[in-house]
């Protein structure tokens, strides 16, 4: 299919309404980005999701958006409360998959010489890969839905972090309405064996210093500085959410026959709002969800032992408080102001970032004046961004921005491309030490396989979707 | 194609696909499982020591089709099953019954290459061609 795009601006470009497209589309990307994504299906995939009864507004592309199955990577859609529809392939497998950041009071050239035994520890004690799991931890079945409705609240609770943790992280580490009822025995089996675990892939534990400031001002309310030790966290709800998505696209898919829904792709099946699958699901994905912050919680208290125990600091010293932590597999609630009225819109953010502005009241009471810290994950040898949320992605977006840089690079032609080189070796010499279960994945998730997070960066800035805060340099990776 | 298989792996940006062709709708499935347990444990080999029972229902043979793929993905997470083969006894419209045989994972001699999330729908087909059948799934990585 060859899809017709429009370029508005330097930054904006739009495909117009054509065939069962109920909406025109929006994609977020540079001229070159633009010329990338005709090579591939991902402005296809904007076109389907336009497609889907009660879209509100624009089917929306962030400016990292590729292929994906379904919805395009980086999409973003808002549907009507009474006429729209929930999607399982909008929020995606790894439900709630997103970004925590810590900051430190460290400075980085101060732990250099301690920083091969920090990895190696933080390997150690951070269950990753496939099948990984800490010996002294084991989730009960009646504890197991306890985390599924109370989220991170459950992890502070049993001793993973303090109540004051809970401030920082998006809806407070839980999202309402989680009802284990809706989730099925191989669900919650999986997600027994798998709470506290980072996973693989393109998941990640990585320490960082911060490599340069953009708004001082910003920076210093988040509690930044240049050269300042931080901590970022990349995992989800690990094989709990994959069943949730994989039981309830069975049940979309026997939901959109009944309702008469005609998919482009099978993977956008969905329900109508008001219906008992969407209600079933959206109850199963919130239990995913809290799944997940709980996990990210866990994982935040052995980033903080493993620093205790290496350097020999306590806690006071090391500081090693949560920035925030954000989502960026999702549906939710919220209400938005469309064409001057205010209206109830199920928002999917697939591979996107919620981003509200400054004043939001979902925004923990020390960020309100800069607007919603926002967690930009770059690749493995470059960098990754602290952005905040504007009024600009408020009124366009649904407060929705970028999550990450976005692959360029099949995994098959990263592999090659890696071949006959020493990844983790080159990237030691450049400074990024790096601890992985398999080498297979280092490959695969090289450098070169993403696009430049900066590019992406910029065309949120110049579309008015994200303010840049501060930029951090990795300084080791621990991947699955 | 790989040497010697009728299942290929096929590119996309993000994840990957699998496709194969073969002479029958059952002969297809079983080579789709081939090209699962590749990209799972890349060049890994198991034994046929244990079997597991593999029974799905779907509305047509493209869902029966991911379930069965998405039974083997949940057998390989467990570390129960690192699969050698899947032999399908019956594949009707809508009802698949199959048995997949292998062996528990050994890390002396297994290594896991990607772990795969799920077989998703996106572009899922299963099609009756001159000479035979053909499958493709993306999977989400």
């Amino acid at each position: 299919m060859n899809v017709k795009v429009q370029q508005i601006d330097s930054c904006r470009w739009r495909i117009p309404r054509e065939g069962a497209m109920r909406t025109e589309g929006l994609v977020f990307a540079s001229a070159k980005m633009m010329q990338d994504l005709q090579r591939e299906q991902a402005l296809e995939q904007v076109c389907n999701v336009a497609t889907l009864p009660g879209i509100v507004g624009p089917s929306m592309a962030m400016p990292d958006i590729h292929w994906g199955y379904g919805f395009p990577i980086g999409g973003v859609a808002a549907f009507d409360a009474d006429q729209g529809v929930v999607s399982p392939g909008g929020v995606g497998y790894d439900i709630n998959c997103g970004v925590r950041l810590l900051r430190s009071n460290l400075e980085a050239e101060s732990i250099r010489p301690q920083l091969g035994r920090l990895a190696d520890a933080l390997f150690r004690n951070v269950p990753s890969g496939v099948g990984s799991c800490r010996r002294d931890f084991k989730l009960t079945v009646r504890e197991e839905s306890r985390v599924l409705v109370k989220g991170a609240a459950w992890a502070v609770q049993q001793g993973f972090g303090d109540a004051g943790d809970l401030e920082c992280i998006e809806g407070h580490g839980a999202i309402p309405g989680a009802d284990p009822e809706m989730v099925s025995e191989r669900a919650l089996e999986r997600g027994r064996a798998q709470l506290g675990t980072l996973g693989s892939g393109n998941h990640f534990l990585e320490i960082q210093q911060v490599d340069a400031i953009y708004d001082a001002d910003a920076a210093a309310v988040l509690g930044l500085h240049p050269g300042q030790v931080t901590v970022s966290i990349h995992t989800g709800s690990r094989g709990f959410g994959y069943q949730v998505c994989d039981d309830y696209l069975k049940v979309m898919l026997r939901a959109a026959r009944k309702y008469g829904i005609v998919l482009p792709d099978r993977q956008l099946c969905c329900a109508p709002l008001p219906s008992d699958e969407a209600r079933s699901y959206l109850a199963a994905m919130a239990c995913a969800a809290n799944f997940a912050f709980a996990n990210r919680q866990m994982i935040t208290a052995w980033v903080r032992d493993t620093f205790e125990q290496v350097l020999g600091k306590s806690p006071a010293d090391l500081r090693l408080g949560i920035i925030y932590d954000v989502c960026h597999n999702i549906a939710k609630w919220e209400d938005h102001v469309v064409n001057g009225q205010q209206r109830r819109l199920c928002v999917h953010r697939k591979g996107a970032t919620r981003a509200f502005p400054p004043g939001h009241a979902e925004i923990p009471a020390a960020y309100r004046q800069i607007g919603q810290p926002v967690l930009i994950p770059g690749d493995m040898g470059r960098y990754s961004y602290v952005l905040t949320g504007t009024a600009g992605a408020y009124a366009e977006t649904f407060g929705s921005t970028c999550h990450g840089a976005g692959r360029v690079m099949s995994r098959h032609a990263a592999k090659k491309a890696a071949r006959g080189h020493d990844l983790i070796g080159e990237l030691a010499a450049l400074g990024t030490l790096v601890r992985a279960a398999g080498r297979a994945t280092v490959a695969e998730e090289m450098p070169a396989a993403y696009k430049d997070v900066a590019d992406v960066v910029e065309v949120v800035q110049r579309a008015g979707i994200g303010h840049a805060v501060a930029r951090l340099k990795p300084m080791a990776v621990i991947k699955g | 194609m790989t040497p010697g298989c009728s299942f290929r792996l096929i590119e996309h940006t993000a994840d990957m696909g699998i496709e194969a062709r073969a002479d029958s709708r059952e002969a297809v499935l079983e080579e789709m499982v081939q090209g699962l347990v590749a990209l799972i444990f890349g060049r890994s080999r198991a034994v046929p020591r244990v079997t597991a029972e593999i029974l799905v229902r779907a509305e047509d043979p493209v869902e029966l089709l991911v379930s069965c793929l998405n039974e083997v993905v949940y057998w390989s997470e467990k570390g129960d099953l690192v699969p050698s083969a899947l032999h399908v006894a019956a594949f009707r419209d809508s009802e698949l019954l199959a048995t997949i045989s292998g062996e528990p994972f050994d890390p002396e001699r297994h290594s896991i290459e990607r772990q795969v999330k799920s077989v998703t729908y996106h572009q899922a087909c299963l099609d009756e061609i001159p000479g035979g059948w053909y499958a493709r799934v993306y999977v989400d990585l």
